[in-house]
């Protein structure tokens, strides 16, 4: 385990070495990310935690388990839970088409590294974004918990969210557990 | 990655200090056997002198003291009585604390060897010497030990300032080794191939050798390879040394100590001498083998005359794959010849044999086999075979050499295990869907290479799983010390019995089961026997007995605790339970229920809370761990008979049989060892649609679960509804399916963490075609119906009332 985090750790560097051709202050103050949009709202990720971007293949539902990662999905030989955020987000669930796409993501959840895929109505951009730029989520006026998004940026004139994939699934967990005590 | 030194000392360390712990246990069970008292003292001498290279000073001295007192044993000045044992048993916890690093500041050691060799009933004046200056204590106490004269670390313990008598005592406790004086012996080593890398220096290994007696070199230069070929920083040379003098395996390995894993060596005794045979000649006419001995080795020797020696020596250098496996028979065989008169004959074959070897250092995969079998074998009874019969051997396979020592094992990194399964998961997973392929295409050709590749990825699926499995004995072997020492903090007497333990886990999951085994243990021990007068009155043996044992029950291992005490007691549980607050007062529970209440947090029966258990922490994490292994817990109790607890288990975490059906429009697995039996759904029962309800099969009722509906699926029923019969333990229950596709080999992905709370499914695997498919948990399953059983029984009794 320790090897392979090395590995992707490596790894993970040297995509960004590649990535932002410039070091040293422009490095720390960009970021790098993609870009995705779910119904009407645009989405942006850290570039360094997706491992890729595949298109939907066959879907797995899990009975009787949270709407919000209710499938599974095969991304060659290992078995990846879903997690939806329209579900989250309150947004309508639309069915695929030609655009949707899925992101394989890192998310360290628990102190344990976690893949997982999202799902994306369409990909749009891999992008540098001043982290300047981005700032805490109000309080107030959302229509989901404040703490699902790790801040709120403006790209070209629109409005993105910086989802927190951590925070949702460990309080989406905790909310279950509350509702159905073990 | 580099290896670190300290940490490889302590993994080896603590395997050492385990089986210390089983021999001192199995002294109290042999008080008498003088072999168990030296395979305690062999762990010790073992573990001070690595310990003393790796820098753990603490520890080599604390346990050259500890050595010390055990050599009285080992002579015979002192009994192993069961106080010696216990002091020795803290000793040993003692060593495994120094050597986590934990030091001794309340000078604990000091305090250990004088209980000790009090003990043993050494005087006061060696006693008062061991808490005053440890240090100094090697000389003040009782003469050096001879035998394990380490000319390794013979500076850092102050030896030879007792030399004189040192020397007297090397005789002695070398005869109690090896049973017999040697007049030398000789070695044949390769050093392995990184050894210069790692900084080990031959000439310093020949100086050391030299330490131990008079010697003679030969080096072989026949490895070499070309110059092109050659890598400087590997050591091509084979040495043959021939030691003179009285020398113990245990020395020589102390010499190779760093590198005695890795390399190949042989140690052959030299028993008789020709005038020939170099430097052990003024030995040679010293004859002190018994006469047994000595006619069996020229028995020997005659055998090996008889034998025409060009064959010995054209098979041993031969370039047969055969005669590289067996090249250590191929050295035991050479042996009598070289003995019997042909010595220089013998050596060359015996170069050869090295030479040969060395010329393939990529197929070193013999190499641990080979090592362990000259280990533990000892080569003078190897020697003692009529030649005829060892010629015979050389023929053999390895593997029957394999067999035969069975102990041959080598150390794996887990990582690399994981990679392994997950490829062979993958593996799996390819030819499943090459059997579709092929059978879709009707092409005889593909079918038949598609069926030979299933063979074969089957069989390196068995294999590979059965290296992920462990004997629960290992595990077991771990609680013989727990029962020891709560028996004589409780006062109570009791025998502790093991059986199933043959019985395999996954390594994975055996790791998890220790701690709520030790819960389960403690428990029985300490509520479940009745105290010693309470057993006799109550007319019982008074030895207690509390069974540990593992067995196979259809796909699943169940290890059952068991105890003849007393039994739960229903009434005290209850009020315990209500004056706690788990249950109202007025709660209608039936008997079973009511033993359960035991796993509920913060339950405890015990009257007063003792430092083995009575905090109620105990049984609900105990539950917890169980049901995180995907596994169940029962309990069955009898007043004044007794109690088991049992806990039934998956026997594996990575690739099962498993049985693919349809439920709506979803595919799903089941354990195929889970399943009974397949029935049609009777139209009664699919009229009704109901989401569960009984049916007859061969006269017993089994609650059924339409699985249609518990998934929630909106597709229409299938026209062939099947019941699939699933049991788990003796609860059976049948699950409604729209079809039966067929079998196929299900290579077992954990859930995600996130859906750790999904209770029907223990996993998911990928079909052929590429798609997910989960699991089903029989287990929970067979709960789910049986509890619905009950509750629809119930219901039919209160509408016949």
């Amino acid at each position: 385990m320790i090897n392979q985090e090395h590995y992707l750790d490596v790894a993970r560097r040297g995509m960004s070495d590649l990535n932002v051709e410039a070091l040293g202050t422009r490095a720390q103050n960009v970021m790098r990310v993609v870009t995705f949009r779910l119904a009407d709202q645009l989405f942006a990720i850290d570039a360094n935690s997706v491992r890729e971007i595949i298109e939907p293949g066959p879907i797995t539902r899990i009975p009787a388990a949270p709407v919000h990662c209710d499938c599974l999905i095969n991304v060659r030989g290992a078995v990846i839970p879903m997690a939806d955020l329209r579900v989250l987000f309150s947004m309508p669930r639309s069915a695929c088409d030609e655009h949707s796409r899925i992101l394989v993501v890192e998310v360290t959840l628990e102190g344990d590294l976690l893949v997982i895929g999202l799902w994306a109505d369409a990909v749009l951009d891999v992008t540098n974004v001043d982290r300047a730029e981005i700032s805490a989520p109000p309080k107030v006026g959302m229509r989901f918990s404040p703490s699902f998004v790790a801040g709120v940026g403006r790209l070209d004139g629109e409005v993105f969210f910086v989802p927190s994939i951590a925070s949702i699934l460990e309080m989406e967990r905790a909310r279950e557990r509350d509702v159905s005590p073990t | 990655m580099s290896v670190d030194p300290v940490a490889t000392f302590r993994q080896e360390a603590a395997e050492l200090v385990e089986s210390l712990e089983q021999t001192l246990l199995d002294l109290t069970e042999a008080p008498d056997d003088a072999e168990l008292v030296d395979s305690a003292f062999r762990a010790m001498h073992t573990l001070k002198g690595s310990g003393s290279m790796f820098g753990f000073d603490d520890v080599a001295t604390f346990l050259h003291d500890f050595e010390t007192a055990f050599d009285r044993i080992r002579k015979g000045e002192a009994a192993t009585s069961a106080q010696v044992l216990s002091v020795s048993l803290r000793a040993k916890d003692h060593v495994a604390n120094l050597i986590e690093g934990s030091g001794d500041p309340d000078g604990l050691g000091a305090a250990l060897i004088a209980d000790l060799n009090a003990a043993l009933g050494v005087g006061a004046a060696g006693t008062a010497g061991a808490s005053a200056d440890p240090m100094a204590e090697p000389e003040a106490q009782v003469p050096a030990d001879g035998a394990v004269a380490d000319p390794t670390h013979d500076g850092m313990e102050d030896e030879p300032t007792a030399e004189g008598e040192a020397a007297g005592d090397a005789d002695e406790a070398l005869l109690t080794t090896t049973g017999s004086a040697r007049l030398g012996v000789m070695l044949r080593y390769r050093l392995p191939a990184k050894a210069l890398g790692f900084g080990t220096d031959p000439l310093l290994l020949l100086e050391e050798l030299a330490e131990l007696g008079p010697i003679r070199v030969e080096t072989s230069a026949a490895a070499v390879p070309r110059l092109e070929d050659l890598d400087p920083t590997t050591c091509y040379l084979s040495f043959i040394v021939e030691i003179a003098g009285d020398v113990a395996d245990d020395m020589i390995d102390d010499v190779f100590l760093f590198i005695r894993d890795e390399m190949e060596l042989e140690i052959l005794p030299l028993e008789l001498g020709e005038p020939d045979d170099g430097p052990t000649d003024g030995a040679a006419g010293v004859d002190e083998l018994g006469h047994e001995e000595r006619d069996a080795a020229r028995r020997e020797g005659e055998g090996a005359a008889a034998e025409p020696p060009s064959e010995a020596e054209v098979e041993a250098a031969g370039d047969g794959e055969d005669e590289r496996k067996d090249k250590d028979k191929g050295g035991g065989g050479e042996q009598p010849a070289h003995e019997g008169g042909e010595p220089h004959d013998g050596g060359r074959v015996a170069q050869g044999g090295t030479a040969a070897d060395a010329g393939r250092p990529s197929e070193d995969g013999m190499a641990p086999d080979a090592h362990a079998t000259k280990r533990e074998g000892e080569p003078a009874s190897a020697n003692k075979l009529p030649a005829a019969e060892r010629t015979a051997r050389r023929s053999e396979p390895a593997t029957a050499q394999g067999a035969k020592h069975g102990a041959a094992s080598m150390r794996v990194s887990a990582d690399r295990l994981n990679q392994l399964m997950d490829q062979v998961g993958e593996l799996v997973i390819a030819n499943a869907r090459l059997a579709e392929v092929a059978g879709a295409s009707h092409d005889q050709t593909l079918l038949n290479v598609a069926e030979e590749v299933g063979r074969l990825s089957a069989g390196l699926r068995d294999t590979a799983m059965g290296i992920r499995m462990v004997s629960v004995g290992t595990l077991f072997s771990r609680f013989r010390r727990l029962v020891h020492d709560l028996s004589a903090e409780l006062g109570k007497e009791l025998r502790f019995v093991a059986s199933g333990e043959e019985t395999e886990l996954d390594k994975t999951m055996l790791d998890q089961l220790a701690d709520p085994l030790v819960h389960l243990i403690r428990n029985a021990v300490d509520h479940g026997l009745e105290d010693t007068p309470t057993r006799r009155e109550r007319g019982k043996d008074a030895v207690g007995t509390v069974t540990l044992s593992a067995a196979y029950e259809g796909a699943e291992v169940v290890i059952t605790v068991a105890d003849d005490g007393a039994g739960l007691d229903a009434q005290r549980i209850r009020t315990k339970a209500i004056a706690s607050g788990i249950i109202a007062h007025d709660a209608d529970l039936d008997a079973s229920a009511i033993h359960r209440l035991i796993f509920e947090p913060g339950f405890s029966t015990a009257k007063a809370v003792t430092s083995v258990s009575g905090r109620g922490v105990g049984m609900d994490v105990v539950r917890r761990s169980i049901e995180g292994l995907r596994g169940a817990i029962e309990i069955a109790t009898e007043p004044s008979e007794g109690t088991a607890i049992k806990i039934r288990l998956p026997s594996t975490l990575a690739i099962i049989d498993g049985m693919l059906v349809r439920v709506g429009g979803a595919r799903y697995a089941i354990p195929l060892a889970a399943v009974e039996e397949c029935v049609e759904l009777p139209d009664a029962a699919r009229s009704t649609g109901a989401r569960n309800s009984l049916i007859t099969i061969r006269d017993e009722l089994v609650p059924f679960l339409t699985l249609r509906a518990m998934f929630g699926s909106s597709e229409p029923a299938g026209e062939f509804q099947k019941i699939v019969v699933v049991s788990s333990g003796d609860v059976r229950a049948g699950l409604v399916v729209d079809q039966i596709i067929g079998s196929s080999q299900t290579v077992i992905k954990r859930l995600s963490p996130i859906h750790e709370d999904v209770k029907f499914f223990s996993g998911a695997t990928i079909l052929g075609d590429g798609e997910v498919a989960l699991i089903l948990n029989v287990m929970q399953l067979a709960a789910q119906g049986q509890q619905l059983a009950k509750a629809s029984e119930a219901g039919a009794l209160e509408l016949a009332a």
